[in-house]
């Protein structure tokens, strides 16, 4: 089920969380919303789904559903804390959707055990959902959301109120479980390794607008902005660097330390990464220090050379709120 | 070891501090609030000093009296469900939405709240009473007491609710919609059940008050409609009926205890985990949610706004006609004019001379049970406070009543004028308690051990950290008991001296003598002491702390 988003705009009062956003997802495609917080990524689900209003045209699997009510959308939203009903058991919980939908309470105990089978909770349909682990919780809210088997299912920071360990699991299970069922998935979050690991394609958004979109390794090599490659964790992303006009990218792979380079920098940090180090460079004519990956620590305040191979290199737009300032 | 010694002597004097911290309120309940309830039982169970149930069985069976308790029970229902349905959707734009004017509006639903029950009365006598600008009498039905009890509960139900509702994470009731709920489903399936110690516990406090309302059905009800609070007063002061008086308070105490014993269930089973980070509500965005909120909003000002604003304006029309102060300076000269009108001017003097008195011994005994209820062991603080907060639910004509029939042992204290703010204070001591202990509730302990860590001795850690914290929620709670004071009816109209009036018994003695101008005086001094309690509303607005501080 394709979805296209065309002209949305939200505004809270005087802000305008999102401005003239089109958007367009293919159908059973994964796909990312990624941006900081405040960026409006969440006001951007709420607005699919009809909880706050919005001009502009959502279509989903063909249908407009712009002047629809919330409650006959055909989506599904899974909630950040998941926002379980805290006086129904975890079968009333999974089984609301079909409720609403006036399927007979056979049927509904039924679908409700079947679901919470799928995610792996089979037997807990009588706990209350206070007595669960955050991880638990969050695999009855999927429950929850795909029961009423909704055309487009949108998750809200799904893992972002759990622990780091339990993170890298759910994600895994979610990814696979979303597959397995086949739904067309948006996934907010403001974690770059979620949206790359997560994603067909993912879109950054930052100040309400699209401000990339691809998947994750054409976001990756050409992120556009300054804003974009900071956001998805480029190391060194400069606003200015002698040798380049213009704000620059410049990946690990693109510098190395060698006594004939053009460039001297002093060391002023080593830090041990990954098995490797990284060392800052404090380098006259650049905004900030160079991170270069190398194999032995190094005494600060040496001086060192190093070559930058420019093909590498990734020219970027400037700062648009720095220069509108 | 030098700097061991007082830590030792501490403990032993912060055991005797923590004792005396309970047993000061205690002492106090128990003598002008136990003992006089004690001895109503005892009069109304024996006769000649053997238990008998004959005045009961009388009482009982006597189709009179079994009328106004059946009247009283179900008025006090269907007040209740008024004032609920009322409120709710009025609660639901404070907790759901900001609009202009939210803060103001907010401080202005304790209006009637702390309105004195004489002057709500007159209110309502000056819109649809015999004198009334409406031309449509309503006195002696049962509407006019319906109305009266939903304006005077309204901000109960309101405020109470809201409270409640705005910690509700928005997100369930959306969760339900995208799980396809229409908005009324949403709300019954979801918020209403989460809602239901709210309102139940609120609906229990309007029962209450309405079960046990004495001045508004006094006024209003023409004496063709009386509740057990008004016989009771009838018995004792006009039949002289002590018996029968003692009796029926026996039976509104059992009434009453049933009622406060499902408050407290549900005070106790609020166990929905509320989340603290839920965002500021913000302006309605939809067409149809800003034309609800304004609607709501303009009823709630409506409700609240018109008997306040016809009492005042009737109170500048002149007995012979035409708009101006006659009224306010007929309190001057009435008196002059018949030895039977009290001054109005000495009852203002009694009534805040009362009320500095009754808010002092309300805050004293309040904060220390406050205290005592924040420091002792949870399995005694959890019975202090049912019983500190007994008070309320006791009716305040029983109060006055008990005082009448019971202090006269061991000195016979019913000739003192000190009994009136006692009684007044005993009204004021729960709503002391109430704003106070949830900010002592708030501060953490670590602060008061960081204080003795420096060097503080317990009482000095009080009064330079803890108070400094409190003292505001203190401020709330001694300005509601000088309103309260200011209005008290009940139990004053059992002890107040001729020589000693209050300004809601001079209100009460004015509107009983026949003519215009006396009841126009009434009305001017009900707006006078609308005006001193209003004055208290403000401090409790402006300096309501953000812990506690509220009912």
């Amino acid at each position: 089920m394709s979805v296209s988003i065309a002209g949305m705009s939200v505004r809270y009062g005087d802000d305008d969380a999102l401005i003239d956003l089109s958007l367009d997802v293919v159908a059973g495609e994964r796909f990312a919303i990624m941006g900081p917080s405040g960026s409006g990524k969440s006001t951007l689900l709420r607005a699919i789904a009809g909880i706050v209003p919005s001009a502009g045209t959502i279509t989903i699997a063909g249908e407009d559903v712009s002047s629809m009510p919330t409650h006959q959308r055909p989506i599904g939203l899974m909630f950040q804390d998941f926002a379980l009903f805290p006086h129904m058991t975890v079968a009333e919980n999974v089984a609301y959707g079909l409720r609403m939908q006036g399927v007979s309470g056979s049927e509904r105990v039924d679908a409700a055990t079947g679901l919470l089978s799928l995610v792996g909770l089979a037997g807990y349909g009588q706990r209350d959902p206070s007595s669960l682990s955050g991880g638990e919780q969050q695999r009855v809210a999927l429950a929850r959301t795909l029961a009423p088997q909704p055309k487009l299912l949108m998750l809200d920071e799904p893992l972002g109120s759990l622990d780091l360990a339990l993170r890298e699991r759910l994600l895994e299970h979610t990814r696979s479980l979303v597959e397995e069922v086949g739904v067309t998935t948006l996934y907010v979050t403001h974690d770059r390794g979620e949206a790359f690991a997560f994603a067909d394609r993912l879109a950054v958004l930052i100040d309400g607008r699209v401000a990339a979109v691809g998947t994750p390794s054409d976001v990756w090599s050409g992120p556009g902005s300054v804003e974009v490659a900071r956001l998805i964790g480029h190391p060194n992303v400069m606003d200015s660097f002698p040798g380049f006009e213009g704000p620059v990218s410049i990946p690990f792979d693109a510098v190395r330390l060698e006594p004939s380079g053009d460039v001297e920098g002093t060391i002023i940090d080593s830090i041990f990464d990954d098995g490797g180090y990284i060392v800052a460079l404090a380098i006259e004519g650049a905004d900030a220090p160079l991170h270069v990956k190398v194999d032995d620590p190094k005494p600060k305040g040496n001086r060192v050379s190093i070559s930058i191979d420019e093909d590498k290199a990734i020219a970027l737009e400037g700062d648009q709120t720095a220069s509108a300032v | 070891m030098d700097s061991h010694r007082p830590l030792v002597a501490e403990t032993r004097s912060a055991r005797v501090g923590r004792v005396a911290l309970v047993a000061v309120p205690a002492l106090f309940l128990a003598y002008f609030f136990v003992y006089p309830l004690v001895s109503i039982t005892v009069r109304g169970l024996t006769v000649d000093g053997s238990i008998s149930f004959g005045v009961v069985t009388d009482v009982l069976s006597d189709p009179t009296l079994q009328g106004i308790a059946w009247f009283t029970l179900w008025q006090a229902v269907v007040s209740t469900v008024a004032t609920v349905l009322l409120g709710l959707p009025a609660a639901w734009v404070f907790a759901r939405f900001d609009f202009v004017g939210k803060r103001a509006l907010r401080a202005i639903t304790l209006v009637p709240f702390v309105l004195p029950t004489l002057v709500v009365a007159t209110a309502f006598l000056t819109l649809v009473g015999p004198r009334g600008v409406t031309g449509i009498d309503l006195t002696g039905t049962f509407w006019i007491i319906l109305i009266a009890h939903v304006f005077y509960n309204y901000a109960i139900v309101v405020r109470g609710v809201s409270a409640y509702w705005e910690r509700i994470d928005p997100a369930l009731e959306a969760a339900a919609r995208t799980l396809g709920a229409k908005p009324f489903q949403a709300f019954r399936t979801v918020t209403l059940p989460l809602l239901r110690p709210a309102i139940a516990s609120t609906s229990a406090l309007v029962f209450l008050f309405s079960f046990t309302s004495f001045g508004v059905v006094l006024l209003l009800g023409d004496l063709s409609y009386t509740t057990i609070e008004v016989e009771i007063w009838r018995q004792a002061t006009a039949f002289l009926r002590l018996d029968v008086a003692s009796t029926l308070a026996v039976i509104q105490i059992v009434g009453v205890g049933v009622v406060l014993i499902v408050y407290g269930r549900f005070q106790r089973r609020t166990t929905v985990t509320f989340r603290q980070d839920i965002a500021p509500p913000g302006r309605a965005t939809t067409k149809r949610d800003r034309t609800l909120v304004r609607l709501i909003v303009g009823s709630m000002i409506a409700i609240i706004g018109v008997p306040i604003g016809i009492l005042v304006a009737s109170s500048l029309i002149e007995p012979a006609g035409g708009f101006g102060f006659g009224n306010y300076t007929a309190l001057q000269t009435l008196h002059e004019q018949s030895a039977a009108f009290v001054d109005p001017i000495e009852a203002i003097r009694n009534s805040l001379w009362f009320a500095v008195i009754a808010c002092s011994i309300a805050v004293l005994i309040g904060v220390t049970a406050s205290a005592a209820l924040s420091y002792t062991s949870r399995r005694i603080s959890t019975s202090f406070d049912v019983f500190v907060m007994l008070p309320l639910g006791t009716s305040a004509v029983t109060i006055g009543f008990g005082f009448l029939i019971a202090l006269d042992w061991p000195f016979d204290l019913r000739a003192s004028l000190i009994l009136i703010p006692i009684a007044h204070a005993l009204v004021a001591i729960p709503f002391v308690v109430r704003t106070t202990t949830p900010a002592l509730g708030a501060i953490q302990g670590q602060l008061r051990q960081a204080a003795a860590t420096l060097g503080a001795t317990p009482w000095r850690a009080w009064w330079t950290v803890e108070f400094r914290l409190v003292r505001r929620a203190i401020l709330v709670g001694a300005a509601f008991a000088f309103a309260i004071s200011m209005g008290e009816f009940g139990a004053t109209a059992f002890i107040a001296r001729p020589s000693a009036p209050t300004i809601p018994i001079a209100i009460f003695k004015l509107l009983g003598r026949p003519g215009g101008s006396p009841f126009g005086a009434a009305v001017a001094l009900s707006v006078v002491l609308m005006m001193i309690t209003g004055a208290a509303i403000l401090v409790i607005d402006r300096v309501r702390p953000s812990q506690g501080g509220d009912l």
